[in-house]
């Protein structure tokens, strides 16, 4: 992934060899009052349209680092109200800088959501055709665990039939490999746009 | 081929040439006649007429249980692998309807001949003989070979799987005994105090039972115990024991 490190992370990996210097030392400081920031409008504490005022006294080069950290924590797993409350706050910070990119920024994350769905609308496919197959041999539907004489026969879930189906699962594992490939792709084309924009 | 990848091939290419007009009881007991057709193994070595062996026994079953996920852990005899599948069944959906059949068969077959004739002539002979007698319960199987009894124990497996489907789900769905789940899963119904009513029913059968002395007290406890139920019915259960 193309996140540039963070002066925190560097300063950090610094402490075990090397004493830190004053603008180190800052950087830390700095990075500290913004995980505070962060913690509070993940836990849903501060808006989006609270952020600027809450990062009004940190100097825009540091700007860069909190997109970053909304753009990292963004994951192919993440859901949509996640997803939606890092754009927001990803946009809300654009919106603080000089030169702003706002549009380019949007334009990006809305394909990584795009990636996110088209992945749901292709697995949503798949267990479509699974639950057509089932109707037509309900027999696939039951399951049985034998032990000598004893059978017990179950209705299995659809996740288990994709879950015990070997070829399904692989197709299950071929789509989602697809798909987060491409998103990771994007993500790591939105860090170097983010990184660009921090200079 | 080695003897794991003989008994696939003979699970795989069995086939049952007649099914049983009848499924398995869904409120008693069944017993299902079979006919496993093979041939000689001796075949090969011979140039002359074709011949079949027909091995004939019975399969019986005993009445069908509808179950709970949580009572199917309380029986023992599943392998740890079983067990942890349910207990992850049973933690997600705890009233998944679960059927649990018991069936007896000897290894021995009641009678075994050599017939002439290939294995379908041989069938066509044998099931004309099954609908003159209005037979609702035998089966006639092809199977493979020395392996017939691995052609017998996939023709049990599809006959419950089968009669599950076609008969004791559906029967027992009717009877208000499972009903769907928001998920659209067939669950175990219960009554206001969330107790099942297949359990409520049996129990009262199994009481009234024990009072009548055809059942040990300790068979109903032991029902008791595996639905969970103990408790709920202790006092009931201690009241079979006062005297007067």
């Amino acid at each position: 992934m193309g996140f540039l490190k963070t002066a925190r992370e560097i300063a950090l990996e610094k402490t075990s060899s090397d004493k830190l210097n004053s603008q180190e030392i800052a950087d830390i400081k700095q990075h500290t009052k913004i995980d505070t920031i962060l913690a509070k409008y993940y836990k849903d504490q501060i808006e989006p349209d609270q952020l600027w005022h809450h990062l009004k006294e940190i100097p825009e080069k540091y700007f860069g680092q909190v997109q970053n950290n909304f753009l990292r924590s963004f994951t192919f797993q993440s859901n949509p109200y996640d997803a939606d409350k890092r754009k927001r706050g990803l946009l809300a910070v654009e919106n603080l800088k000089k030169i702003n990119r706002s549009s380019d920024i949007e334009n990006y994350f809305d394909q990584l959501i795009q990636v996110q769905k088209d992945f749901q609308d292709e697995v949503d496919r798949l267990i479509e055709y699974v639950k057509e197959d089932l109707e037509k041999n309900p027999e696939k539907r039951l399951q049985t665990f034998q032990q000598g004489n004893q059978i017990i026969i179950k209705e299995l879930t659809v996740e288990e039939i994709l879950e015990q189906d070997k070829g399904l699962k692989q197709k299950l594992n071929q789509i989602e490999k697809k798909y987060s490939t491409k998103f990771n792709q994007l993500k790591e084309k939105m860090a170097i746009l983010l990184n660009k924009t921090e200079e | 081929m080695d003897m794991d990848e003989r008994i696939k091939y003979a699970f795989e290419h069995s086939k049952v040439l007649k099914w049983p007009k009848q499924l398995l009881s869904s409120f008693g007991s069944s017993e299902v006649n079979y006919h496993v057709l093979t041939e000689p193994v001796y075949r090969e070595f011979t140039k002359g007429e074709a011949e079949t062996v027909v091995r004939e026994g019975k399969v019986s079953w005993y009445r069908p249980q509808l179950i709970t996920p949580e009572y199917i852990l309380r029986i023992e005899g599943f392998s740890e692998e079983a067990k942890n599948t349910l207990l992850a069944i049973a933690s997600e959906m705890p009233d998944l309807a679960n059927i649990l059949y018991r069936f007896h068969f000897k290894r021995e077959v009641d009678s075994m001949s050599f017939v002439s004739g290939s294995i379908e002539s041989v069938a066509d002979k044998i099931a004309g003989d099954i609908d003159r007698r209005g037979d609702n319960l035998s089966a006639i199987i092809r199977g493979e070979g020395d392996l017939w009894d691995i052609s017998l124990s996939k023709f049990i497996l599809d006959m419950m799987t089968r009669s599950a489907l076609q008969s004791q789900f559906p029967e027992l769905r009717k009877k208000g005994l499972i009903t769907y789940n928001n998920l659209g899963y067939q669950a175990i119904a219960r009554d206001a105090q969330g107790i099942p009513l297949i359990a409520k029913k049996e129990i009262d059968t199994m009481f009234d039972m024990v009072r009548h002395g055809d059942m040990d007290p300790k068979d109903l406890k032991i029902e008791l115990d595996r639905w969970g139920l103990f408790p709920l019915y202790q006092d009931r259960f201690f009241d079979l024991f006062k005297r007067g």
